[in-house]
């Protein structure tokens, strides 16, 4: 039904409109990555207001909409890793799991911190490598 | 070059040109409702509401609106005319105003008129008055040559030779007006030969103890000792007093509205009960002071059921005591009231800690509104209450009059603020003591 619908647009609107989703989707993942970072900070700030679930479901139904205008428009995938945004999101992530275990005593949370990024790593490798 | 994320998708000139349009709308639509959320929450807000028809909702977020005295709650919604309802709830902020709702009844029709005061304290503050309080038990009085010990809630007088029979240091009692002698009925005589009367303190070795029904009660420490009592209280004694009176299974712990710390945890004392502190905002919203946090050890945390958490919807408990802070006057919060205790001497006897300051203004009705009817025949009522922001308090106290007998299903109000300079700097203020709070050890005493 859904595809459908998106035949009975014409091709370059089909087009335009995945490229304004990947435009949306920067801007949830923005909003998403700034309301981690406050809520990180001031528990509670954001989520008095808006509840993060529906930013990740808002998220989840771009990344769909995307995916399926992808293959109606016979768009070729862009695999290739973007490293320029992967390490400050890496970043901003390993600062939030430092964040959440501030109460542990630090010699413990610094460990852990090395651990889960030595296996995001190695992961990260052998997927690679596949 | 404009910013494009998919340049590897590439479009007709005449249709990039509309997609640059539809891209800068989307950012800008994207920017401006992130400054309507970023107003939200800075200028954020607090609901409260309570539905006569669900009352054990677990979504009510106020109390059980109430006639006068906190027994008296309004049943089903059922509002008898020219009687005063009170309805109070804990918001935390600066508020320019509340706007109070209710819709009109099913089964009746709304309020030809009514009105809304309002008062800001804390809600224990808000009590009824009762009875002033005398000295504590075990105070040491003297009075125009006459000594006496407080014993069971009475004043007991000493015979003429009693004190020096029984080794009191006649300095270890406090010299007191006679007109502090009338708020403790007269008790008997204590007399010499008799041995020692009900509420005597001894120091036996370095552990205190409190003599009652002729069994001696050990303080769980001397710092549980010094929260009830002054050093120069306890008569010293050596080991064999307790072949005259035994010593009790039973010990002694902080008085009523102590603050104890054990590990990260802080608890306020009352009633052989300890309440936890869930948060810092709640410790500081209270009035409390950290100078006041004794840190106690395992054993003494043991003596204690520990009870529900104590939030700031919580309401200060048995033995906590207010501080005026205009007139000095002190009360003292037992069973649903608040009592004064008249002079400083009997407040030096009760208050071994920092007492909570209040303001008598906040006893006063501060502002006021008409409740009028509204289009979709819901009445409301706005009340401006940025004059209150000032006073000490947690509690906002609402007192509704309605000229007609009524039935309503829901009560909501809503604190509002107004975009203001002074509001973003409260703001301001309340996220960088948050982060302090949070990142800044503020650790109570630990042992």
């Amino acid at each position: 039904m859904f595809h459908k619908l998106l035949r009975r647009f014409k091709p370059e609107n089909t087009i335009l409109i995945y490229k304004l989703l990947n435009d949306l989707l920067l801007l949830w993942l923005a909003l998403f990555v700034f309301s981690l970072v406050a809520e990180g900070l001031i528990p509670g700030i954001v989520s008095q207001h808006l509840e993060l679930y529906k930013i990740a479901l808002a998220m989840l139904i771009n990344v769909v909409l995307i995916r399926e205008m992808r293959k109606e428009a016979r768009i070729g995938s862009a695999s290739a890793t973007d490293k320029k945004i992967a390490w400050p999101l890496f970043s901003i992530f390993l600062l939030l799991l430092f964040n959440s275990m501030l109460k542990l005593d630090i010699y413990l949370n610094l460990f852990i911190l090395a651990a889960v990024s030595t296996t995001g790593y190695l992961i990260f490798k052998t997927f690679q490598d596949e | 070059m404009w910013f494009d994320l998919t340049k590897d998708v590439p479009l007709a000139e005449k249709d990039y040109a509309r997609y640059k349009k539809f891209q800068t709308a989307l950012y800008a639509l994207a920017f401006l409702l992130a400054a309507i959320m970023a107003v939200r929450v800075i200028f954020d807000a607090q609901n409260f509401t309570f539905s006569f028809t669900n009352p054990d909702s677990s979504k009510n977020s106020m109390a059980v609106p109430r006639y006068q005295g906190v027994d008296s709650p309004v049943e089903n919604g059922r509002i008898s005319a020219g009687r005063d309802v009170y309805f109070d709830m804990a918001a935390t902020g600066t508020f320019s105003k509340a706007v109070i709702e209710f819709p009109q009844g099913q089964d009746s029709s709304g309020p030809d008129s009514g009105s809304i005061i309002v008062k800001k304290s804390y809600q224990a503050f808000l009590y009824p008055e009762g009875d002033p309080i005398g000295f504590k038990d075990g105070s040491l009085l003297k009075n125009n040559g006459n000594y006496y010990l407080v014993s069971q809630g009475t004043l007991r007088r000493f015979d003429a030779d009693a004190v020096p029979a029984l080794g009191y240091a006649p300095d270890a009692f406090v010299e007191i007006a006679p007109e502090e002698l009338r708020f403790n009925p007269a008790g008997q005589l204590i007399k010499g030969d008799e041995g020692y009367p009900d509420g005597s303190l001894f120091k036996i070795d370095s552990d205190y103890y409190l003599l009652e029904d002729a069994r001696l009660k050990k303080f769980s420490s001397e710092q549980a000792f010094l929260s009830q009592y002054g050093p120069r209280q306890a008569l010293e004694k050596n080991a064999d007093i307790f072949s005259k009176y035994p010593l009790s299974e039973i010990p002694i712990g902080f008085s009523d509205g102590s603050l104890i710390s054990y590990g990260e945890s802080v608890y306020v004392v009352s009633d052989n009960k300890i309440l936890p502190i869930n948060n810092p905002v709640t410790f500081l919203e209270k009035g409390f002071a950290w100078e006041d946090v004794i840190a106690a050890s395992a054993d003494e945390i043991a003596l204690y059921e520990k009870t529900k958490l104590f939030t700031i919807k919580s309401v200060h408990p048995n033995g906590t005591i207010f501080a005026n802070i205009e007139n000095a006057d002190h009360y003292m919060v037992k069973d649903s009231e608040k009592h004064l205790l008249p002079s400083r001497n009997i407040v030096d006897s009760w208050l071994h800690h920092s007492s909570i300051p209040v303001s008598e203004k906040s006893l006063e009705a501060a502002s006021q509104c008409e409740i009028k009817q509204g289009f979709f025949g819901s009445y409301s009522c706005e009340i401006p209450i940025a004059s209150l922001q000032q006073l000490a308090g947690t509690n906002y106290e609402f007192i509704m009059k309605l000229d007609d007998s009524t039935k309503i299903d829901y009560l909501n109000v809503s604190f509002k603020k107004d975009i203001s300079r002074t509001n973003l700097v409260a703001f301001l203020r309340d996220i960088y003591n948050k982060i302090k709070n949070r990142y800044v050890s503020q650790a109570p005493p630990t042992l």
